[in-house]
């Protein structure tokens, strides 16, 4: 005689039990004398199923796809991480893919190493993982800088010393304020264009040494200095600056070279530069060539995420 | 929860604010005559902040949200004026000066405007050296100094570690003498120790770009920051890196760092004399264990020639008069 409760919906979600009675408690088998034990209850579930078919804290975005997709269930988010998990959203959502978000700004400063999903439908739960790992850093003050350009300044002039990369010297008139700027920032871009920066090589680790035709500039903050025109301006971690890309951090900073960020408000950057100045919870977003690089911006700490 | 036990709660939540509140009237009767009731709401937190922690470090001021046009607020030690800034925006190819506003507090009128030639993005924080002088530091790498009652910015510094003397009158601070971005090879990274003048006006011209701060180099060799020729250490441990803050003693005589230098830790010991112009600098070098690395604090021992050294591992303390170096128990 067989029961049986409960109901599966073709394509759907549920649980059945099937019972049956049965004369024989243990089937034998002979060959190896084993008897196995006859269960005389069997329940089918067919659970909602949740992927997580990927994400991207750059984009905003979570991507989840939920089946069957004829139904509707109480859909919750998360994020896990070590040190507890941050329920991201939760609300009723219809089966098929959906879209959710990191609300970044309201995250607290922990590291979270997974995207957890749970759907809940006629009481039974499925879950969906996705790895995925970022450590929030906490509101960091989010400022701008540029490479100096001589064309934004204006005043007395300084016949400074010019070296080529092939330590060919000469010298060239710049204008002092521009030149005080590069002993500064370490590079800048001339009246002409032409990419300059601080020389440290010639003369020193090969090369012919500076003639007194090529005068250093020196000013009390930096000491004196010599350029190097043309140059391949190359940011802390030997790369070039890069416009919505490039980051500096401070001496201080928990991130280095090559470390990938993504600020609220601003969008994804890299650390590939540093900053002298710059506050361990700040950093410095580089924005281009001349003072109207940053004419638009505005300091503000944005929450900052560092991703793996 | 039962009914009881919840107005119990109830109860005890009541009179804690109650007791809250009470508290925060009797500090505002002891906060100076002001106008406004915005500014007298942020003086009281900021002379709480000044009593509180009269030897507050540069980097924990705070800014005070009870008027956003008013930043980085805050009074004298004797509470008799108060000094913010306005909003200012960095950016731009005229920006407007970072401009200090100073209030007499007995009046609540505003005495002065103090524009502040300004190479930093931002304001880290706003301390009173003494009744009338005022020390902004921006970033981590600018100090400027204004006299309220002179209504002028008198100094303006680059560098880091910015440590200025109990009695006021000095301050020191490291430099590298690098730019502040960029590819810096390996063989420049070294650091000096510069002292700085806080009693004579120094600035002559706000704007001259240059900032003359006229500080000397006083480690490891006294020069005079225009005449400074940077050095490349082919020998990387020729260089000298400065591991710590720089800390004075209380009597302002001598000024404690640790640097690694010859691949060797050690705690440095500057007692500079200022004589007009000239510099001289009796010095004093005690070798450090170097897995005291990752120095966390360094302190003198109040009256005294000791010095703890601290890193997350241990706590040393070094006696100047015998150049021995003990741990320290754990407890004390």
């Amino acid at each position: 005689m067989a029961r049986y409760d409960g109901a599966i919906v073709c394509n759907g979600v549920g649980s059945a039990t099937i019972s049956a009675e049965t004369y024989q408690r243990y089937f034998r088998d002979y060959a190896c004398s084993q008897p196995y034990p006859l269960t005389a209850r069997s329940t089918l579930t067919n659970s909602p199923k949740v992927r997580v078919t990927s994400a991207s804290i750059c984009e905003d975005r979570i991507s989840i796809n939920l089946s069957p997709a004829n139904v509707t269930g109480y859909l919750e988010v998360f994020l896990d991480g070590p040190n507890g998990s941050v329920k991201l959203a939760f609300r009723n959502q219809a089966g098929g893919d959906t879209r959710e978000y990191f609300y970044t700004r309201n995250l607290p400063t922990q590291e979270f190493t997974k995207i957890r999903v749970t759907w809940r439908v006629n009481n039974i739960t499925g879950t969906g993982t996705l790895d995925y790992r970022m450590k929030v850093l906490g509101d960091y003050e989010q400022s701008c800088y540029n490479t100096p350009s001589e064309g934004d300044f204006s005043g007395a002039t300084f016949r400074a010393g010019t070296a080529t990369s092939a330590c060919v010297w000469s010298a060239r008139d710049f204008i002092s304020g521009f030149l005080f700027e590069v002993s500064e920032n370490g590079s800048g871009v001339d009246i002409g264009g032409t990419p300059i920066q601080l020389e440290g090589f010639c003369g020193i680790n090969g090369g012919t040494s500076p003639p007194a035709t090529s005068p250093a500039y020196c000013s009390e903050r930096y000491g004196c200095k010599r350029f190097r025109r043309p140059a391949n301006i190359l940011t802390e971690c030997a790369v070039p600056p890069q416009v919505d890309r490039t980051l500096a951090r401070g001496p201080q900073s928990v991130l280095g070279c090559n470390d990938a960020v993504f600020v609220d408000g601003i969008g994804c950057r890299v650390v590939e530069d540093g900053g002298s100045r710059v506050r361990a919870n700040q950093l410095d977003n580089y924005k281009g060539v001349g003072e109207a690089a940053c004419n638009t911006w505005g300091n503000s700490f944005k929450k900052t995420v560092k991703l793996f | 929860m039962s009914r009881n036990y919840r107005l119990l709660l109830q109860a005890m939540i009541v009179i804690a604010a109650s007791s809250l509140a009470f508290a925060t009237i009797r500090k505002a009767r002891h906060a100076p005559p002001i106008v406004s009731t915005a500014e007298r709401a942020a003086t009281v937190i900021a002379s709480e902040l000044e009593t509180n922690n009269p030897k507050i470090a540069l980097n924990q001021a705070r800014q005070v949200p009870a008027d956003m046009g008013k930043q980085h607020l805050t009074s004298s030690p004797d509470q008799r004026y108060t000094v913010y800034h306005l909003p200012f925006n960095p950016y731009g190819t005229s920006p407007k000066p970072l401009t200090f506003i100073a209030v007499d507090n007995r009046t609540g009128e505003p005495i002065r405007s103090i524009p502040i030639n300004w190479r930093a993005r931002t304001v880290s924080s706003v301390i009173w050296i003494d009744g009338r002088t005022v020390a902004v530091l921006g970033e981590a790498g600018y100090l400027a100094v204004f006299d309220v009652e002179m209504g002028e910015q008198t100094h303006n510094f680059g560098g880091r570690n910015f440590a200025i003397s109990p009695n006021g009158s000095q301050v020191v601070y490291t430099h590298d003498f690098n730019p502040n971005y960029g590819y810096i090879s390996p063989e420049f990274k070294s650091d000096y120790v510069l002292l700085g003048s806080l009693k004579q006006p120094e600035l002559t011209n706000i704007n001259d770009r240059n900032d003359h701060s006229d500080s000397k180099v006083i480690y490891p060799e006294i020069i005079s920051p225009n005449k400074f020729e940077q050095k490349a250490f082919k020998n990387l441990a020729d260089r000298h890196q400065i591991k710590s803050t720089l800390a004075w003693s209380e009597d302002s005589q001598r000024i404690a760092f640790v640097e690694t230098h010859q691949e060797k830790l050690w705690l440095v010991v500057l007692q500079p004399k200022v004589q007009g112009e000239d510099v001289t600098i009796d010095s004093q070098k005690v070798e450090l264990d170097s897995s005291t690395d990752n120095i966390s604090s360094l302190s003198w021992v109040s009256n005294s020639d000791q010095i703890k050294v601290s890193n997350d591992l241990t706590t040393l303390l070094v006696d100047l008069n015998t150049g021995t170096v003990q741990p320290v128990p754990s407890d004390q």
